[in-house]
């Protein structure tokens, strides 16, 4: 393999490969990044953890085609380092136990591993397409995210239920909870998107498309079957093996028959629980929300750091009552709205609360209260 | 001023057992591990035979007869029981207290210079013999690192009659300079010898070292050790003990297991064991782990360890369900053809039932439901272990040795000591 490349296109392309390869591995292949040159000018990028897969296609000047596999990061950090601008001259000899990059005055030579040895991830059957916008996909995981389970028991909680929803409109929807607190958001329902099958997309896979996505607003190909999903964003294809097991029917915990509302400006809220949640040292960070007709009293009490409290102004169309949250959970989801107040739909200090954005009815989230 | 008591049991177990086998004075006495392991306690007696800490049974069977040693296997139940009467004693001496260990409490003495803490100790000590037939020995000391120095001496100078005072004492320099540094409380041996390169070889040594670089090299932890050591209390008095993070139940077969049937019955007995002490600490645990093990020094059979951690949905303290999770995980480590040695259950994720972090999918806690509470309460009156699993069978094949264990002289109706 003889190649020549430009440095900023050869950054770009392992930026988008090289987060999937972890620092530390089982097998010394899966450190590597797998790359073919073809005859028709181009150099394909391969990493893989043998559950995702991430395939980036870069032009390139091909002297002589081939392939090779050269740890990732290392690879990587030698594309960072080198200046802006310089062209890239990457070729092997022989049997490929040699990587030589040579860039202007800077040559290096890199220990290759068999590019036969490198893990191929079969894409099977993916019966179901549609497209959809960056900024729906974008919307839909990153405002759901912070919900995704981190227990390993409960494995399935561990990614986003992405799935059609038909309950009071037909949408796309994203949902991920981890048995504490839910969102849930929909997006308008993307041609051939109706028809799909529930999926649960892994924490890693949502992290790697939330990265490919921030460079572009164009179209995201969906392509899905019951195991697998392929994420096409641009000149990348990130294929993935699904979260195997069964959401929980989430529907019957969004509560529906809560009646008191309470509503408060976001920032004033977001800052009063920040502040005073400081001396919450406990794991739990809880506070407890006073309830009052024009105000919450929001405070917190730690076992050696005594207590804090601050009055927020706001709005309670209940009785006075307590309420106690896990601190963490409450900015989380201030965190995810965007307007500039937050609405807590309420029954009582023991049930699940619904928290949602007044001007955005697509998203929903629900917070388990704790005793305080 | 702080001023704490270290009161400290003498060769506790050992002791425990003369106390209904008055013939069990003045002898050698050993006391094995679970499963008749190694040795564990030794008596007075037994020390100065030579017999080390630790020492396998099976090596120095020969050598404990020639030498005419009393080898007992360990009977928890009389030591609990013991101890728990021994701390109700001593905490009638002072407002707090904390229990260190089975054998072991901390008195918070602070506002009781006025009396002489050397008579004071002398009536605790007499107190706790007289009412409980267990001999303590005591140290005094500003700080708790001092009072377990005072102790370490009380209990090996035949001069100090087992109480030594190092409050405000001129021997406090001599104490501290016989005391090694691997003796001082919170010095391990990976620490003692970094110290001992540097030449710090005493207690008196690590209370003059430099501040910044016991700091460096030991953290706040070794910096505070220094600072008790000169007499400033920076080890607070836990009389509030914490609630308990884990529950464990495991044992050691007396013959390895190779059956599931077996391995079931007795992962049955410890999950069964677990959830009731979870229930009598009035916690609920969200997670289980169950695991199995062969002896790793029998190399001539597979090698297996296998361990999994189920979650529990609900929080729950009830027999039933921890029972069936614990199953469910062994279903899933279960190997055939292994010589299981070693099992075991453990409860995580431990919370008060009031204090439980709730589930959206499950949210309710299940504690102490009727069944469990009927369970107990019919355990309690007829013995530990009168109701059991339908899946524990009898015999119980996988118990561990207990060849030389004495009764439960205290905690059994049968096995009551008879005054002939």
């Amino acid at each position: 393999m003889k190649v020549t490349i430009e440095r900023s296109a050869l950054l770009s392309s392992l930026g988008h490969v090289q987060s999937v390869v972890e620092r530390r591995n089982t097998i010394p292949i899966l450190s590597n990044v797998r790359l073919d040159a073809d005859s028709g000018g181009k150099i394909k990028l391969t990493a893989t953890d043998m559950d995702l897969a991430v395939v980036d296609t870069v032009l390139a000047k091909v002297e002589q085609q081939g392939g090779v596999t050269a740890p990732a990061h290392m690879l990587y950090d030698i594309a960072r380092k080198l200046p802006d601008g310089a062209e890239v001259r990457i070729s092997t000899k022989g049997s490929s136990e040699k990587l030589t990059l040579e860039s202007g005055r800077f040559s290096m030579s890199l220990s290759c591993l068999p590019i036969e040895d490198f893990p191929v991830m079969a894409d099977g059957d993916l019966p179901y397409n549609f497209s959809a916008t960056a900024k729906d996909i974008k919307r839909l995981f990153l405002k759901t995210r912070f919900a995704i389970s981190q227990e390993e028991t409960r494995h399935y909680l561990n990614g986003i239920y992405l799935h059609s929803s038909k309950a009071d409109k037909v949408a796309l929807r994203a949902v991920a909870t981890d048995g504490h607190r839910l969102a849930c958001i929909d997006a308008n329902p993307p041609k051939n998107s109706e028809d799909i099958p529930g999926i649960i997309v892994p924490r890693k896979v949502v992290g790697e498309v939330l990265k490919l996505l921030e460079e572009t607003d164009s179209e995201v190909q969906i392509s899905l079957s019951e195991t697998k999903v392929r994420f096409s964003i641009g000149s990348v294809t990130l294929t993935s093996k699904l979260i195997d097991g069964s959401f929980p029917d989430y529907a019957r915990v969004i509560p529906a028959g809560n009646n008191e509302v309470l509503s408060v400006d976001r920032k004033a809220l977001s800052k009063a629980v920040d502040l005073v949640s400081t001396v919450s040292t406990e794991k739990s960070r809880a506070i407890k929300l006073g309830l009052r007709n024009s105000k919450i009293i929001i405070s917190a009490v730690g076992p050696d750091a005594g207590s804090a409290e601050e009055v927020v102004d706001a709005k309670f169309s209940g009785d006075d009552f307590d309420i106690g949250f896990n601190a963490r959970y409450v900015l989380d989801i201030a965190d995810q709205i965007e307007g500039g107040s937050i609405e807590f739909v309420l029954a009582d200090s023991a049930s699940p609360t619904l928290v949602r954005d007044p001007e955005d009815e697509s998203a929903v989230f629900v917070i388990m209260p704790m005793r305080v | 001023m702080t001023i704490f008591a270290l009161v400290d049991c003498n060769n506790f177990y050992a002791s425990c057992e003369r106390i209904f086998q008055p013939r069990l004075i003045n002898k050698p006495i050993v006391v094995l591990s679970n499963n008749d392991g190694c040795v564990i306690a030794r008596s007075n007696e037994a020390k100065i035979l030579g017999i080390p800490m630790g020492a396998p049974y099976f090596k120095f069977r020969n050598d404990f007869k020639k030498k005419g040693v009393i080898v007992l296997s360990s009977n928890y139940a009389l030591y609990g029981d013991i101890s728990n009467r021994v701390m109700t004693v001593l905490s009638s001496f002072t407002p707090r207290s904390e229990i260190y260990s089975i054998d072991e409490c901390f008195l918070d003495l602070s506002g009781f210079d006025h009396l002489n803490l050397t008579e004071y100790c002398k009536h605790i000590r007499q107190c706790v013999l007289q009412w409980t037939g267990i001999p303590v020995s005591i140290g005094v000391g500003q700080t708790k690192t001092l009072s377990k120095i005072a102790n370490r001496l009380a209990k090996t100078s035949k001069k100090t009659e087992g109480i030594l005072d190092l409050n405000n004492s001129p021997w406090i320099d001599i104490a501290l300079q016989k005391t090694e540094v691997n003796n001082v409380w919170g010095i391990g041996r990976r620490w003692s010898r970094v110290l001992e390169r540097q030449d710090i070889l005493t207690a008196y040594d690590l209370r003059a070292a430099p501040e910044r670089w016991i700091r460096q090299k030991f953290g706040i932890v070794g910096l505070r050790t220094v600072k008790e050591l000169q007499g400033l209390s920076c080890v607070k008095l836990e009389d509030e003990s914490p609630d308990k993070q884990t529950i464990c139940v495991s044992r050691s077969f007396g013959k390895p297991l190779t059956d599931y049937t077996a391995l079931k019955s007795a992962i049955a007995t410890f999950s069964d064991r677990a959830s009731s002490k979870v229930r009598k600490h009035g916690l609920i645990a969200g997670e289980i782990n169950v695991f199995v093990q062969t002896s790793p020094f029998n190399t001539d059979i597979e090698q297996y360890s296998k361990s999994i951690t189920l979650s529990l949905h609900p929080q729950t303290n009830s027999t039933q369900e921890i029972h069936r999770a614990a199953m469910r995980g062994l279903n899933q480590i279960f190997k055939p053809n292994i010589h299981y040695k070693k099992a075991g259950v453990i409860l995580i994720n431990l919370s008060r039932p009031e204090k439980a972090v709730k589930d959206l999918f499950y949210p309710y806690v299940q504690s102490n439901d009727q069944l469990s509470k009927a369970y107990d309460i019919i355990n309690q009156r007829f013995g530990s272990g009168f109701l059991q699993l339908g899946q524990v069978k009898k015999p119980k094949t996988w118990y561990m040795n207990q060849n030389y264990k004495t009764p439960s002289f205290t905690t059994r109706w049968d096995e009551l000591p008879r005054a002939k």
